[in-house]
Order: C-alpha cells, then sequence, then structure tokens
C-alpha cells in the first residue's frame, strides 16, 4: 500500500476515535443524568481491610466521586448514593473533615438523616473541624426545624478551635431572633462567607437569593393589599395588579402562593 | 567488601540503564504532576489530594518498578550463564547476592529521590507548609521498596520473571492484608486461631511501612514506629537474601 494511502487511513481512524469518544460522552452524560443510573458502591467493610494500604488515596477518590455523582446533572435529583459515598471517604480515612459536613448539608432532605449520622460520627471521632458541627446545625434549622438541637450545634461549633468569630454571633444570637428566615439568612451567609468550596457556596448563595424574593413577594403582598383592599391569593396577581413586570423564578424550583395574612408560603 | 562494592556498582549501573525504568520513572513524574488536576475538582481539598495520590503513586511505581527490575537480576545472569562465572572466582553466593540488592537498592533511592524532588515541593507550594511527615512516609515507602527487591531476588533464583513477578504481588496483596488474621483468629476454633496467630506473626507485615493516613493530616510520628519500621526490613531482607543464597546452593550453582 502507497504511503499516502496509510497516512489517509491512520487520519480516518484517528478522526473515528474522536467521533466515537465524543458520541460515548453524550450517551454517557445522558445515561448519568437519568433516573436509571444508580453507581454500584463498595462496601466500606471489605475496603478497610483490602486497600494495599492505600485507605487515603482511596478515600480521595470516594470524596472525588461523591462530586461528581453530586455534580452531575441528574434530571430527578435523586443522589441515592451520595451517602454511600461520603460514608467510604469517611470510614478508610476517618479523619478526613470535610466529607462530614458536606453530608449534613448537601443531602436532600429525604436522605438528610443518612447526612446526620454521617456528620454526627465525625463530632463523635472529635474531629476538629467547627464546620461539621455548623452545618448540623443549619440543617437542623433549615431542614427539620428542630430548634434544640441546631442551638447544641451551634453552640458546639461556636467552641471548635479554629471557629471563625462570626460563628460566636450566630450562636447567640440564635436562641434570641424571633424571625425564622432573618435566622436562616444569618446561617447561609455565614456558610457563604467562611466556605470555600464552589458547591456548598452556590447552595448558601441560592438560598440568600432566595430569602430577597420572599422579602420581595412579602413587601410586594403588602402593597397589593394597601391598593386593593385584600391580600393577594397568588404570585400572579402582582403582576396582574402591576406591582411586579413577572414573576421571578426561585433556584430552587418551588411553588409559591400567599397564605390568609398575606404572607408568602411554599405551596 | 570491595567485591560487593564492585558488584552493587555495576548492578546500579545495569538497572539505571535500563529503558523499562526510565519509561516507569518518567511516568510516575507525570502521575504526580497529574495529581494537581485531581486537586482542582476537589471542593478545597487539594492539599490533601496531592499528598495522598502522590504518595500513592509513587509508592505503586516504586513497586513496579522493583518488580520488573528485581525478577529479572538474578534470572538473567543465570539464564545467560555469567552468574556461573562470577561465582567461580573468589565470589560467594551471599556477597553476589549482597551486592545485587545493593544495587538494585540504590536504584530504588535514586528513583525516589527523583520522585520526591518533583512530589515535595508540589505540596509545599499548595499547602504552604514543608510536608515533613510526607517526606517521613516516602522514607518508610523506600523501607518497603527495598523489602521488595530482597524478596524479587530471592524468587528471581528460582522462578521466571513473569512467575516471579506473580509471587511478588501475591506476597504484597497478603502483606498489605494480615491485619485481617488476628480478627479471623478470634471466630475461629482453638487449633486454627493459633495457625492464624502464627501466620500473622511470621509473613511480611507491609502495613508497618504504612504511614500514609498520617502524611494526610501531617500528624507526629512517634520514634518507636521508625525504629521498628527500620529493623522489620533489615530482617526481613537479611531473611530473604539468605533464603535466595539457599536456593542457589540447592540449584548447585
Amino acid at each position: 500500500m502507497k504511503k499516502h494511502y496509510l497516512i489517509i487511513i491512520i487520519l480516518l481512524l484517528l478522526t473515528a476515535v474522536v467521533l466515537t469518544q465524543l458520541g460515548f460522552d453524550k450517551q454517557s452524560k445522558a445515561f448519568k443524568a437519568s433516573a436509571a443510573y444508580q453507581p454500584l458502591v463498595a462496601s466500606s467493610d471489605t475496603l478497610k481491610k483490602l486497600n494495599l494500604g492505600l485507605q487515603a488515596a482511596l478515600s480521595d477518590y470516594f470524596w472525588l466521586q461523591a462530586i461528581q455523582y453530586y455534580g452531575g446533572d441528574r434530571a430527578d435529583h435523586n443522589y441515592q448514593k451520595l451517602a454511600d459515598y461520603l460514608d467510604l471517604a469517611t470510614e478508610l480515612d476517618p479523619k478526613f473533615s470535610y466529607p462530614y459536613a458536606f453530608a449534613a448539608l448537601i443531602l436532600p432532605s429525604e436522605k438528610i438523616d443518612q447526612g446526620y449520622a454521617i456528620a454526627r460520627k465525625g463530632i463523635d471521632r472529635r474531629i476538629p473541624d467547627w464546620q461539621i458541627a455548623y452545618y448540623l446545625a443549619a440543617s437542623y434549622h433549615i431542614y427539620k426545624h428542630d430548634k434544640p438541637e441546631a442551638a447544641k450545634y451551634f453552640d458546639l461549633a461556636a467552641r471548635t478551635p479554629g471557629a471563625p468569630s462570626e460563628l460566636q454571633t450566630v450562636s447567640a444570637a440564635y436562641s434570641a431572633k424571633p424571625n425564622a428566615r432573618q435566622t436562616a439568612r444569618a446561617i447561609w451567609q455565614a456558610i457563604y462567607d467562611s466556605s470555600s468550596d464552589e458547591l456548598t457556596r452556590g447552595r448558601a448563595k441560592n438560598y440568600l437569593y432566595f430569602y430577597q424574593l420572599l422579602d420581595l413577594f412579602d413587601q410586594s403582598s403588602t402593597v397589593y393589599k394597601q391598593k386593593n383592599g385584600q391580600w393577594p391569593k397568588q404570585l400572579n396577581d402582582l403582576v396582574n395588579a402591576d406591582i411586579l413586570r413577572s414573576v421571578p423564578e426561585n433556584p430552587f424550583g418551588l411553588s409559591l402562593t400567599f397564605d390568609a395574612d398575606g404572607r408568602v408560603v411554599i405551596e | 567488601m570491595s567485591v560487593i562494592t564492585t558488584i552493587a556498582k555495576n548492578t546500579f549501573k545495569e538497572t539505571v540503564r535500563d529503558r523499562i525504568f526510565y519509561a516507569i520513572l518518567i511516568l510516575s513524574v507525570l502521575f504526580i504532576l497529574g495529581t494537581t488536576l485531581f486537586g482542582s475538582i476537589s471542593l478545597g481539598q487539594d492539599s490533601k489530594i496531592i499528598t495522598d495520590f502522590g504518595l500513592a503513586g509513587i509508592y505503586l511505581f516504586s513497586i513496579v518498578i522493583a518488580i520488573f527490575l528485581g525478577t529479572n537480576l538474578i534470572y538473567k545472569e543465570l539464564e545467560q550463564r555469567t552468574a556461573y562465572i562470577i561465582l567461580s572466582k573468589a565470589v560467594t553466593r551471599t556477597q553476589f547476592l549482597v551486592g545485587k540488592f545493593l544495587g538494585l537498592a540504590e536504584t530504588m533511592l535514586v528513583a525516589n529521590l527523583i520522585m520526591a524532588l518533583v512530589y515535595i515541593p508540589l505540596i509545599w507550594v499548595v499547602s504552604h507548609a514543608f510536608p515533613g511527615v510526607a517526606l517521613l512516609a516516602v522514607g518508610f515507602q523506600l523501607l518497603e521498596t527495598w523489602v521488595f527487591v530482597a524478596l524479587t531476588i530471592l524468587f528471581s533464583t528460582f522462578a521466571s520473571p513473569v512467575a516471579s513477578a506473580i509471587y511478588s504481588i501475591i506476597v504484597f496483596i497478603i502483606g498489605h492484608a494480615v491485619g485481617i488474621l488476628p480478627d479471623a483468629a478470634k471466630k475461629a476454633s482453638p487449633a486454627l486461631a493459633s495457625f492464624y496467630k502464627a501466620l500473622y506473626y511470621v509473613l511480611p507485615n507491609l502495613e508497618k511501612f504504612n504511614i500514609r493516613l498520617e502524611a494526610s493530616h501531617a500528624l507526629a510520628i512517634p520514634p518507636y514506629l521508625i525504629v521498628f519500621a527500620g529493623l522489620y526490613a533489615l530482617i526481613f531482607i537479611a531473611l530473604f537474601l539468605m533464603l535466595a543464597a539457599i536456593a542457589l546452593t540447592a540449584q548447585d550453582i
């Protein structure tokens, strides 16, 4: 075969390689975003015994897997295996602190008890990282509305060496503040200011924006009452009354409405 | 002593000229530099990720180099019959084996120094602190690699390179799993429990050279650990080289 034919064939094969990879990536992304995909996660008992002395590197590997899994584009947001990955990371390297804190805050509400179990494991192991107790407290306040538990963990976080000074204020003011939204906003603001990871900061930013929206709807509701003599029933009433140009999308896609006192609530 | 030094020097020269040595060393350096990519997607845990993956890389690549070079070392001399010429002169089997071991151990030292020269400054830059424990962990890994060199020399006295590599990998796996034997002994019958316990004490426990978790969190290493790891490595190296000398004698070499 002549030399230039060979070069053409090699170029064609290289093009085919690139096209195959592109096709694979496209299919793989779609599959991983679908509900059918749930990765197989190894048992921590087995890996603790058979890891060829590479516990630390394996723990990091499962931490990276957890991030990739959570950061993927799952359409159903059903992160069933996230707790398993975080549990593995903390079992293989019990001193790896961030997965404990991450579990408390990031696990979806229906899996949050698993997240609490992982975070409490970190506290029981006396991992000296204030973020574990702080995120646990924040989560108890936001998802469970459990004020005594939240206060307990805020206090623990504030007493942990290395905790930022803002935390003392949040912890001290927690029991005194009557307005739940105001408290939650302060908690998320502290998380946003103190966290260096973009996933947690992104989540905090979404919450801070969400509370801004709720404030806007409450203020608009008062204006509506002044104009029409009654409270609005739904968000579109504010648009129809020319108070808002349009209803801004909230970052969590929640359906919002008004209660009998004109305060915005989740439907 | 000069006989051992001569054999060691020649072995060192011979092994560092091996293309496989360079290929694996280049791969290992690329891997260590590549750990920064993993660090960048770790949500702020980059210092830990680079420390752990870097150490794991140095460790695994060192084991691979030891297997590739060690399993061929004596076997090649026996195949090409050069060992017979050397041993027919005033060189004892022990001098021959110790010389071979020291030469390859020096090669492993150089390989680890090169990898550490890339790895340590990298963590230093990322974590803004000198990674003393990580450097010590590289030293512990080097001790394990030297035990492994002695083991591959032992296997290469009676087995082909492929068989030696398989045996070495089996010992490598067992050496890191012997910690399960005391747990198994608790659940076994008294006779079996004694057997498990005997195995636990006799088999090489390679976890003695593992301070990678401590390096990951820069934890203090108690001095007794350094003393015992050094002593343990020395005993096993001596044991494997003596067994290798016996194996050569048994084959009338």
